[in-house]
């Protein structure tokens, strides 16, 4: 019996669909503005007149004039050369580039559960351009960039790529983002022959044509790993507790494998699903096991919930070591260093990666964007690792058509801020790992690291 | 025995985390006939409140009060800006308490930014009771959250604004031609939910992390709860907590978290399967 | 105490019941509105309370616009109704349903008084379980017993015993007496005639006819159009 309210809501409606037009108006203002638009481009390229000079603005490193850091002849940005001609130390002026841009599109999480990992990939953007520019650009022409966010949403995800790829003509997608959405956005990578770089951690499996896949698999971020723990802390039985999709399962299918051979002993295996906020009833199980270690393989907040709430159940780190596949800065601050202080943490980038052009990169980054930017991690850096890799290819192949740049893709090796990288038969990428322990202050220490780790990975798309 | 005990208590704070979570959902829903998809904003909101009191060095119990006040004034604004105009047309409330919420969680991210955040637990460790260890602060939010759903449950039922929001529920033209304002009462109700989510936030914060997505995780357990124990009484709100919380331990205990979850989904369609169709104001 | 409809329209969503009806109710008289089923009765006494929302005209109450108020701020004004169907909280108790339109305890035992032993002592009965005839002079005792100056009467006596009818009329000639406006929906026409000062007659919508009741001619006019 609620008719009365009919002609009442009608002469209000106007007023309904003014405020619903304002709050989406709201959230659209409320939101990043950077979503499918050149990142860069609006202060460098595009303010200049004609030609595109991107590379004359004020922010960009001046080797010169800058009171020399320390190595003179790579303050000019790490150079993507191909490691056969590795020291031509002589600073040949690279051609500036000029013509028709070639368009990389980004497509990354900026919002929604995995957007806090989009501000570092945008910043990171911007020395995609610069760097890959300084250096010459693609076969002479200059980059341009073109992010589009997948709202942690495969459908959305789809949309993006749609975008990146219609809208924005881009010649390359490079993405960072769930494997839902890499699921979801390929088919429109295939049917436009756009080569798409994945380059986020996931699960391994991806196999094709168009694309290559350059994050860390399991294999990569285990099989050298978890020997190596069970030696350090002399931990026998492990517990595996992960969130319920694919990425932990296969994580821990693999870490049977490597427990097992090493001569260890899973004790329990569970998996909780996504957004679970109460972890009781799982630490109890977990302390009743008497693993000796735990493999965390939790994203986001459930990492911290389970983590926090775990001290007071008694099974913290001090009690029962971690080693964690995807604990992340971000994550691990939020912990904070009474919960975190011992843990160790495999993957293939941490900003503190000891190496003079990681050093250089990382502080370059914050000096650019603040001593308090979201930190540069390594979702960013295989991003940045993907387009130089392409660039490579590209000016190897001497065009950015699709398969011709695939075909210099393979065997492709470069030496980045993460480190040495080439691209494998597989279409994966041999790339070093680092185990970081956390230190009582919170920082990251790199205590192990392993070189040029092979991905168990096939694939064979012709 | 010991593990018995453990089980009981972890499904009593579970309960106690559902039902002050749930509260106000509940409140808004079944009074107002109000889906509020914002509700997790609001829990998401009273966590921020609990983040902000520890960054400036305050105790983190007067985030609980704190939390309620501001969440309760955000409520009442929201109600007179918003809800007011709509409240009547379901479809209207759920598209704009949508936007509400997309919009909340943009401001947190403004003001906060994306990244995680916590809140140190203020009473770290165990206590030992009943022959085992449990976490002292679950001792405590249990207690908490029982004595706020119960006084805030007492309130909505016992007294004489329990009987005219009982009327209202009933019948709102009804109750509106006996006299009473039942705007006042839909604010009253609305600013009630608010800050009972507030309180919930504010509880939670120290056990898990902070961050403007946080009210995403939060929604679909209070549905799930409101399902259960029915959106028509109040103190449905209670009983289903109560079995969302037994369900989801058993299931845990027995089998995993994963069947636990599909356990209780699968309670919630059943119990809308099941549930006949109730008198208009078979309040309890 | 003045109710004034001018040119009061209303309907149902997009479908309009009133088209323009114009009607006054002074204090100290007894007003019949009359008409057959689906002329509109019903939807006038809700639009003049408020709980359907007019989309043209106007309503005063001694001059005072309430055409936008809610019920509740209309019946602080001193207007009140009894509604034909689903007049009362059926699952609240008689009790809980007096205390709601104001009464406190000590006077429940008064209202339910007024019919004799009718409702006498059945305060913490579930109203839904009363009979129908229970409920209809229940709702009109509450109304009766407020101090509501205008009163709205849909169907009051719709289902009473014959005795009961006569009673609730004396109610309503008393309540007149102490000065005190009735807008009475009637169907029963002896009643009506015997109550009402001025006659109205609806059809669809539109009010076709009315006068004072004594008039012989407007009487078997009203009885012609309802016949008919």
């Amino acid at each position: 019996m609620r008719t009365p309210s009919d002609s009442r809501s009608r002469s209000r409606l106007w007023f309904v669909a003014a405020s619903v037009a304002l709050l989406a108006l709201i959230a659209a203002a409320c939101g990043d503005d950077e979503e499918a638009t050149p990142a860069a481009p609006s202060d460098t390229a595009a303010t200049d007149t004609g030609a595109a000079e991107p590379i004359d603005s004020e922010e960009a490193p001046e080797p010169e004039t800058t009171e020399a850091p320390d190595e003179p002849e790579t303050t000019e940005a790490p150079e993507p050369e191909t490691t056969e001609a590795p020291d031509e130390p002589e600073p040949q002026e690279p051609a500036e580039p000029s013509g028709e841009p070639v368009r990389i599109g980004i497509l990354f999480s900026n919002s929604g559960p995995a957007g806090l990992f989009g501000p570092p990939t945008s910043n990171i953007a911007e020395f995609i351009e610069e760097d890959i520019n300084a250096a010459g650009g693609i076969n002479g022409r200059p980059v341009e960039t073109y992010l589009a966010d997948d709202a942690t949403d495969p459908a959305v995800g789809r949309q993006a790529m749609e975008q990146l790829i219609d809208s924005d003509n881009v010649d390359v997608v490079l993405g960072t983002h769930s494997s839902a959405t890499r699921q979801a956005a390929k088919p429109l990578a295939e049917d436009a022959d756009v080569l798409y770089i994945y380059a986020a951690l996931y699960e391994g499996g991806e196999c094709s044509s168009v694309m290559f896949n350059t994050g860390e698999v399991p294999s990569q971020q285990l099989a050298p790993v978890i020997p190596w723990m069970m030696e350090q802390t002399g931990g026998q039985t492990w517990f595996l507790l992960g969130n319920d999709y694919v990425w932990p399962r296969r994580s821990f299918e693999l870490a049977r494998q490597y427990i097992e051979a090493a001569g260890g002993e899973v004790v329990g295996e569970e998996y909780v699903p996504l957004g679970t906020q109460d972890f009781s009833s799982v630490a109890q199980i977990i302390a009743g096991s008497g693993a000796d270690l735990i493999f965390p393989a939790l994203v986001g907040g459930d990492a911290i919930a389970f983590e926090t709430q775990a001290v007071d159940f008694g099974i913290g780190q001090d009690a029962i070591p971690r080693l964690a596949n995807i604990y992340e800065e971000n994550v691990l601050g939020a912990m904070g260093p009474a919960v975190t202080a011992g843990m160790r943490v495999t993957l293939g980038y941490f900003k503190e990666v000891d190496s003079a052009l990681n050093n250089e990169f990382v502080s370059r980054y914050f000096e650019r964007f603040g001593a308090d930017a979201p930190p540069h991690m390594t979702f960013s850096s295989h991003i940045y690792d993907a387009a130089l890799l392409y660039a490579a290819a590209a000016n190897a192949a001497g065009t950015t058509d699709t398969a011709a740049v695939a075909a210099a893709m393979e065997g492709l090796s470069l030496t980045t801020p993460t480190g040495d990288i080439a691209i494998t038969g597989s279409r994966h990428l041999s790339q070093p790992i680092y185990v970081a322990e956390i230190q009582a202050d919170g920082s990251q220490l790199i205590v192990q690291s392993f070189s040029s780790v092979e991905p168990d990975e096939t694939c064979d798309p012709a | 025995m010991d593990a018995l005990t453990l089980e009981l208590l972890n499904g009593a704070s579970l309960f106690a985390i559902l039902a002050i979570v749930a509260l106000g959902l509940g409140i808004v829903f079944g009074l107002m006939g109000v889906i509020n998809l914002a509700h997790g904003e609001f829990v998401m909101l009273g966590a921020y409140v609990a983040y902000v009191v520890h960054t400036v060095g305050l105790n983190h119990w007067l985030s609980v009060p704190l939390a309620a006040v501001v969440l309760f004034v955000l409520g009442v604004v929201i109600e007179v800006g918003l809800i007011r105009r709509i409240h009547r047309q379901p479809e209207l409330t759920i598209l704009a308490t949508f936007g509400l919420s997309v919009c909340l969680r943009q401001i947190a991210e403004l003001v906060f930014s994306k990244d995680f955040q916590s809140v140190p637990n203020p009473v770290p460790g165990a206590t030992e009771a009943f022959g085992v260890l449990f976490p002292t602060y679950r001792y405590l939010l249990i207690a908490i959250a029982a004595v706020v759903v119960a006084a805030t449950l007492l309130a909505f039922t016992r007294s004489r604004f329990g009987l005219v929001v009982r009327a209202i529920v009933a019948d709102r033209d009804l109750a509106e031609s006996a006299g009473i304002r039942t705007g006042m009462t839909n604010l009253c109700a609305f600013g009630v939910g608010a800050a009972t989510a507030g309180i919930a936030g504010a509880l939670v914060a120290p056990l898990g992390a902070v961050e403007p997505q946080a009210g995403l995780a939060y929604l679909p357990g209070a549905f799930l709860v409101v399902i259960v124990g029915g959106y028509n009484r109040l103190w449905g709100v209670a009983a289903g907590a109560l079995t969302v919380a037994a369900v989801q331990t058993g299931v845990i205990h027995f089998y995993d978290a994963v069947w636990a979850q599909i356990a209780s989904l699968a309670l919630a369609v059943l119990v809308l399967q099941f549930r006949r169709p109730t008198p208009a104001g078979a309040v309890a | 105490m003045r109710l004034e409809a001018t040119d009061l329209r209303s309907g149902y969503g997009t479908v309009p019941v009133l088209h323009g009806v114009s009607l006054t109710v002074s204090s100290g008289e007894i007003v019949a509105l009359v008409g057959r089923n689906g002329a509109g009765k019903t939807t006038l006494v809700k639009t003049v309370l408020g709980v359907l929302r007019s989309t043209g005209g106007a309503l005063h109450l001694d001059g005072v616009d309430i055409t936008r108020m809610p019920p509740s701020r209309r019946v602080r004004a001193g207007l009140r109704a009894t509604f034909q169907e689903r007049a009362l909280f059926g699952a609240l108790t008689v009790s809980d349903n007096l205390r709601l339109s104001g009464f406190g305890s000590e006077s429940h035992d008064r209202v339910l008084d007024a019919f004799g032993p009718a409702l006498s002592g059945r305060g913490s009965q579930r109203t839904g379980t009363l009979s129908g005839g229970e409920q209809k002079m229940l709702a009109a005792a509450i109304a009766l017993a407020t101090d509501a100056s205008l009163l709205v009467m849909d169907e009051p006596t719709e289902g009473l015993q014959p005795s009961n009818v006569a009673l609730l009329g004396d109610h309503i000639e008393s309540a007149r007496d102490a000065g005190r406006g009735v807008l009475l929906i009637e169907q029963h026409l002896e009643l009506a005639k015997r109550l009402a000062d001025r006659f109205i007659v609806l059809e669809k919508g539109e009010v076709v006819d009315s006068g004072p009741a004594a008039d012989p001619d407007l009487a078997a006019r009203v009885a012609r159009r309802l016949l008919i």
